[in-house]
Order: structure tokens, then C-alpha cells, then sequence
């Protein structure tokens, strides 16, 4: 056998692979086992530990691109504090994170008898990533004038009940970029706010020094963070259901790597450059 | 001398308040500051307009030009100019907004970020060699945390979640902190040669003023 | 007039930074510069742009996000630092050079950073405005044109320098299949392993803020640069020091740090 020719392979044939062995799990879980990681369990027990009628800023932070991760790990923790009774604001960093904001409302809001301006607003997108954030921090009710609607925030209960970032009891961000770090950075270390969030996979190492030094209350980390917390609070949804199509897939990739690596080895020994 | 040199001003005025506000609490101090960052977004939004207005333009001009894909820019402005006013004219609370959102942008945003799953295997594919030591390193790990970040994983062993935590708590996380601390430094150095009008690039002229 | 608590030792490693940077800058006026290890991929620029020139196709450049607010800026100032010195080289050697930005902020600095330098090359009949393109603010929007662009306009050389993100993977995937020579540097560590996976040349974090430096070797960047080493050797003191500290409980420099 030519070994050398496993390195070869035309990079269709694994394409091909990698979407039946996304499609296929998702026609018929494997059921693999999922453990609850020690960040994961962390921001259940931060989320756990808030009071009822407590205020906590929810701020969806991500775009359509990243939603596979970010949506359940923010519809998770958003069923989480509707069952711990907490009042949420929920605030837009990106163009397009407002429609998760209203999303999550429309999905869990009814379906719990929540009242809209008494146990949950949506503020509208604002420009400016950090500098909405420092502005949150200095004057909350100066920034947000008007909710997502375009109604006064002076006649919604929830916003009349609140003086400014000191009344909240928890930030919760969902990022794909840095505004967790942005959060950390203007609230809590400021404000002294805790705060906790969410982050696609690529972005745990990142987070990691602020998780370990304590200023970031726990993470959840891409679709398997959203899982674990699904598990945590007993309510399996999207990204429980995309565990096995991502194990998978992993296995695929490392098939095409020891593949690959078997026939780079076979070329060396060959004596030919080997790619 | 006066077009050349007042942004360099401007750029320092701005950069020095900004940076004068973070230490100091003087009422003064922060009201301006806060002033020029709200300028700033104020700039941003219409950044956005201009960027709007360039892709008219071109656009405009492969239509008149009928040039061999001029049905895409026909695509391109019909979705730019009919969002835009459903926005604007209409919210976007409005029904359609949010049904364009859901239908059309929504999915193909992710369609074309799936785009990573397919290019991270090619990638791993070709990259993924054992040709030196730390390359072998790099792969063992890479493969240790992709099978410790799924259910499989732990069907293989069960303390391969543990392993894929030290290898990101531990491994990845000291070395990104060093690139952390030397980006840091590294930012600072650059911001104060652009706050001081040492670095001007960004005006088209030569890389230093007269800084030195 | 006060002092914002808890920041008086961030205002002393700026002093510090700031004076070491004005210490750097005066000797090497008088002893001359330090020279500066090798960068490969700044070294490769000529190449790049070389092959470029000789298959009669374009080079493309990218800042990425392009944004110059305080979490994108200092990336972005660097990108436009190499953009200018590719266009300079692109001009030099009568190639064709494809911008194209993610951020209408970017747009009308990347135009002026790139006409001058055509104009500083003594060719500026050679630009053209329709090759710096804004594309769109959308990351997905972006990423798709750029793929075509790569695609219909066959690149041999693709530049990335500046903020990057999930976009970094695929157009540096792109630029593979189309078989262009990649050179590309952002100091995001989260992109930072999908660029050295896939690139021919990776500059990685501090890299980018030091390729102007490398590049023209003007003493007060080469001051900054010397700043930059001595702040690194400061923090490596502090992180032995803290860490010693720490484990034998004492919380002394953490407390101090937090003043």
C-alpha cells in the first residue's frame, strides 16, 4: 500500500465525512456521557446564590455567527433566573445581540406569566462596546432612556426600582469577542459588581486568568458549556442535542490527523520531503 | 500646515483628556471626557454611513458599467437600501425586520461560520505534522483537548475532561498570559506614540514625525 | 483634583514606561540603535510581494475587525503601519494591491495611508480607489467577499495584519486553496493559533506593535521597544516575587498592586 497517499486525500472526501458525522448524531443521539466542569458549576452556584427580586443585567453580546454556542448557554441561564425569581435587564453590545435579548424574552417570559417592564426589559443596542460599559457602570438610567419598545424607562417598574449599577445583584455576559473582559474591567473591579458570562470555545484560554484570579465568577465554554448548564438545571435543549454531532466530528479530525501524520511518516522514511 | 498638523493636535488634545481622566477625578475633567467619547461614537455611526455611501458608489458604478457580475451588486443594493429603510422607516421591532433577521440573515451568518469547521480540518489535516518536537507537543495536546471537550472523551477515559482542563488551565492559559502582558506593553507603547503625534500612519504621511 | 483609587500603581508603571521610553530614545541618538532579533515574517515581506509581482497577480491585505476603539485601536494602528509598508513595496514594485475593510472607520484611513504611499513611491497614477473596498461591518458579510475576492482575483500574496476574529481561519484557509503566500499578525490570542496553523508567517502579539519599529528603526521606536523589554522584565519580577509571596501566604504585593 502506498501509505504515503494518506496524505493525500482529496480534502472533499473529508467534508463529505465531517457532515454525515454532524448530520447523523443529530438524527440519532449516541447519548455519550457529559460531565459537569468545575466553571460550569461555578456560575450555576453564582446564578443559584442571587435572592429573589434581585437585578441582574443579562447583555447578549454575540451575532447570528456564533448563536450554535452562545444561544443555549443564554437561554439556559436565562430559565435559571426566571426560576430564581430574579428581575432581568438584559443589554446589547452587538447589532444583532438584540434580537437574542427579545428572543430569550419572547421564548421564557409568557410561558412564566413575567409582566414586560416589571420583571424584565430590553434595552436598545448601543454603539461603543467599552465605553457603553463604563457609561452602564457610571449612570445606568442616564445611558438607557428608553427600553428596546421605545418606552420611557421612568414608567417601567423594573428600571423605576433601580438608582443605578450599584442595585444590581449579578452581571451575565455572553461573548464571543472581549466584552466579558470589558465587563470585568469597568464593573466589577470598579463597581465591585459580580460578574460571569459565557464565551465561545476559542475564547476559555483567554478567559482563564480572570476565571483563576476569582474576578470572573466561573465560564461556560462554547456548546459544552451551554450542555453542562442544561444538565445543571435539568432542562436539555439545544446543546445537549449537539454534544454527540460534536464528538463526532472530533474523532474525525483526529482520523484525518493521524492519517496524515501516518503518511507524512511513510514519505520521510521514503526519503521524500513529505508535506 | 495648518491641515497637517491640526488632526496630529486633535489626536493628542483627545488622547491626553482620556488618559488624564482615568487618574484624576476633577468634575471638569470627566464631564470632557466623557464629551469627546460620546463624540467618538457620534464619529462611528457616521463612519457607518460613509462606509454605506463608498458601497453605493461602487456598486452604482458596475451597474453603469454592466459589468460580468452586475446582478450581484443589484442584490447587494436591493438588500442594503430595502433593510435600511425597513429599519429606519419601520423599527426594528417591525414584524418584516425581525422576519428578514430570523429567515435570511440569521442563517447564513451561520452558514458561512460553519465555514470554520470545514477549514479547521483541512487545516489540521495539512498543519498537524510530526516534524519537530513541538509540533508533536502541539499535536498530542491539540488531540487531548478535543477529546477531553466531548462526550467520547470520557467514554475513552474518564479523566480526560481533567487532562483537557490542565492542558487549557495550565499550559494555554501561562502562555497566553505572556503574550497577554507583552501585547499590553506593547499597546501602550504604540498608543503613546500615537497620542503624541510620534506615529502618523494613520494620516498617510511617513511612519514618525519628527519625534525623534 | 484627586487621585482615582486604585489606580496609583497603574500611573507609576506608565511613568516608568513612559520614562524609559524618553531614556531609550536619547541614548540610542547618541550610541547608535540596538539591533533587533530577527522577525521572519517581516523579513519575507519582500518576497511575498516579489512573487507577487512575478505570476502578474494581486496582493490582498486585511486589518481584520479594523476598528479604532480601545480594544481594536493599538492592533489597528499597527495593521495601518504594515499596510502602508506594503503599499510602499506594492507600488516599488508595480504590483497590484487589494484592501479590503471589515470598518467604515478604517475605510477613509486605509485610502490615505495607501494613496500616500503610492504618491511616496513616485507612482501614483498606479492607485486605484476601486482596489480599497469596504465590504461590510457584518463578520460573515466580510468573510464572504473576501473569499470571493481571493477567489475571482487570484491572489499569490495575502497580508492580515491587526484585530481578528473567527474570520482569521477562513480567509487564512482561503489564501491556501488559492496558493497565495501568507504573512499575517494579530496580537488576539484566541486567533493566534488558527494564523500559525494555517500561514506561511505568523507574527504573534507584540510582534505586530514592534514591525514599524523593525521595519524604519527610528530611535524613539526603538526606544519603545526597549521600554517594552524592561516592562517585561519588571513584570517577571514581579510574577517570581508574587508568586513566592503567595505561596507562603502573604498577600503583600497583591495588596500593594491593588493601590
Amino acid at each position: 500500500m502506498n501509505w504515503n497517499s494518506l496524505q493525500k486525500i482529496d480534502i472533499r472526501v473529508w467534508y463529505v465525512l465531517l457532515v454525515l458525522s454532524l448530520f447523523i448524531p443529530l438524527l440519532k443521539p449516541l447519548g455519550l456521557p457529559l460531565s459537569i466542569s468545575k466553571d460550569a458549576k461555578t456560575v450555576y452556584d453564582t446564578v443559584e446564590a442571587i435572592k429573589p427580586g434581585s437585578v441582574v443585567i443579562v447583555s447578549p453580546s454575540y451575532s447570528p455567527g456564533t448563536e450554535a454556542e452562545m444561544w443555549p448557554q443564554h437561554a439556559a441561564i436565562v430559565q435559571h433566573l426566571i426560576r430564581k425569581k430574579a428581575k432581568i435587564i438584559q443589554v446589547s453590545l452587538d447589532l444583532s445581540s438584540v434580537m437574542y435579548a427579545e428572543r430569550a424574552w419572547k421564548t421564557y417570559g409568557p410561558q412564566n406569566n413575567l409582566k414586560y417592564g416589571e420583571d424584565h426589559v430590553i434595552m436598545p443596542y448601543k454603539a461603543g462596546l467599552d465605553v457603553v460599559i463604563a457609561a452602564m457602570g457610571r449612570d445606568l438610567k442616564a445611558l438607557y432612556t428608553e427600553d428596546y419598545y421605545g418606552t420611557s424607562c421612568a414608567s417601567l417598574p423594573l428600571m423605576q426600582s433601580i438608582s443605578g449599577i450599584k442595585d444590581v445583584a449579578l452581571v451575565i455576559d455572553f461573548m464571543p469577542g472581549n466584552t466579558l473582559v470589558d465587563y470585568l474591567r469597568q464593573i466589577e473591579s470598579v463597581y465591585h459588581i459580580p460578574v460571569t458570562g459565557g464565551v465561545t470555545g476559542v475564547c476559555i484560554p483567554t478567559m482563564m486568568p480572570y476565571v483563576q484570579s476569582g474576578q470572573c465568577r466561573g465560564l461556560l465554554g462554547g456548546m459544552r458549556g451551554g450542555a453542562e448548564y442544561e444538565l445543571l438545571i435539568n432542562s436539555p435543549g439545544a446543546a445537549i442535542g449537539g454534544m454527540d454531532a460534536q464528538s463526532l466530528s472530533h474523532v474525525l479530525v483526529i482520523v484525518a490527523i493521524v492519517l496524515g501524520n501516518i503518511g507524512y511518516l511513510a514519505s520521510r522514511q521514503k526519503g521524500g520531503g513529505g508535506k | 500646515m495648518v491641515l497637517t498638523q491640526l488632526p496630529i493636535f486633535v489626536t493628542m488634545f483627545v488622547g491626553i483628556v482620556v488618559l488624564l481622566d482615568f487618574w484624576i477625578k476633577q468634575d471638569g475633567l470627566i464631564l470632557l471626557s466623557r464629551e469627546l467619547m460620546n463624540w467618538g461614537v457620534i464619529i462611528s455611526a457616521f463612519a457607518t454611513g460613509l462606509g454605506g455611501a463608498n458601497l453605493l458608489r461602487i456598486h452604482m458604478k458596475k451597474l453603469q458599467a454592466q459589468k460580468r457580475d452586475a446582478f450581484y451588486s443589484i442584490v447587494l443594493l436591493t438588500a442594503l437600501i430595502g433593510y435600511t429603510l425597513i429599519g429606519v422607516l419601520l423599527r426594528s421591532t417591525h414584524p418584516w425586520y425581525v422576519y428578514i433577521f430570523n429567515n435570511a440573515l440569521q442563517p447564513l451568518s451561520a452558514t458561512v461560520f460553519s465555514f470554520n469547521a470545514f477549514f479547521m480540518l483541512s487545516a489540521a489535516y495539512r498543519a498537524f505534522k510530526v516534524r519537530t518536537a513541538q509540533a508533536t507537543v502541539l499535536l498530542v495536546s491539540a488531540i487531548l483537548v478535543m477529546l477531553g471537550s466531548v462526550g467520547i472523551g470520557e467514554v475513552i477515559y474518564a479523566g480526560m475532561p481533567a487532562v483537557k482542563s490542565w492542558i487549557q488551565n495550565v499550559g494555554t492559559t501561562a502562555g497566553f498570559r505572556g503574550v497577554t502582558i507583552g501585547t499590553a506593553l506593547g499597546a501602550i507603547g504604540l498608543s503613546l506614540r500615537v497620542i503624541l503625534g510620534i506615529e502618523r500612519t494613520q494620516f498617510g504621511g511617513s511612519g514618525t514625525g519628527g519625534g525623534d | 483634583m484627586t487621585l482615582i483609587p486604585g489606580r496609583m500603581t497603574h500611573l507609576i508603571f506608565f511613568a516608568l514606561f513612559c520614562a524609559a521610553t524618553w531614556y531609550a530614545t536619547n541614548r540610542f541618538k547618541v550610541t547608535g540603535l540596538v539591533p533587533i532579533r530577527r522577525v521572519t515574517g517581516l523579513d519575507a515581506f519582500e518576497e511575498a510581494i516579489g512573487r507577487a509581482t512575478e505570476l502578474g497577480r494581486p496582493v490582498h491585505f486585511s486589518l481584520g475587525r479594523g476598528l479604532f476603539d480601545a480594544e481594536h485601536g493599538a492592533q489597528t494602528f499597527a495593521g495601518l503601519a504594515m499596510l502602508r509598508h506594503t503599499a510602499l513595496t506594492a507600488a516599488k514594485y508595480g504590483c497590484r494591491l487589494i484592501v479590503t475593510n471589515q470598518s467604515a472607520q478604517a475605510h477613509p484611513v486605509t485610502e490615505e495611508v495607501v494613496r500616500q504611499a503610492f504618491l511616496e513611491a513616485g507612482k501614483p497614477d498606479a492607485y486605484n480607489p476601486d482596489d480599497i473596498r469596504y465590504l461590510s461591518e457584518e463578520q460573515n458579510a466580510y468573510v464572504s467577499a473576501v473569499i470571493g475576492v481571493m477567489n475571482r482575483d487570484k491572489i499569490a500574496a495575502n497580508v492580515m495584519f491587526g484585530y481578528f476574529y473567527a474570520e482569521s481561519m477562513m480567509l487564512a484557509e482561503t489564501g491556501n486553496f488559492v496558493g497565495a503566500i501568507q504573512i499575517a499578525g494579530t496580537a488576539n490570542t484566541h486567533q493566534i493559533p488558527f494564523f500559525v496553523a494555517a500561514c506561511d508567517y505568523t507574527l504573534i502579539g507584540e510582534e505586530i506593535f514592534a514591525a514599524s519599529a523593525y521595519l524604519e528603526r527610528q530611535p524613539v521606536q526603538i526606544g519603545c521597544l526597549t521600554a517594552q523589554d524592561l516592562g517585561k522584565g519588571l513584570a517577571f519580577g514581579l510574577i517570581i516575587i508574587g508568586a513566592l509571596l503567595s505561596t507562603m501566604g502573604n498577600s503583600a504585593l497583591t495588596n500593594l498592586l491593588k493601590k
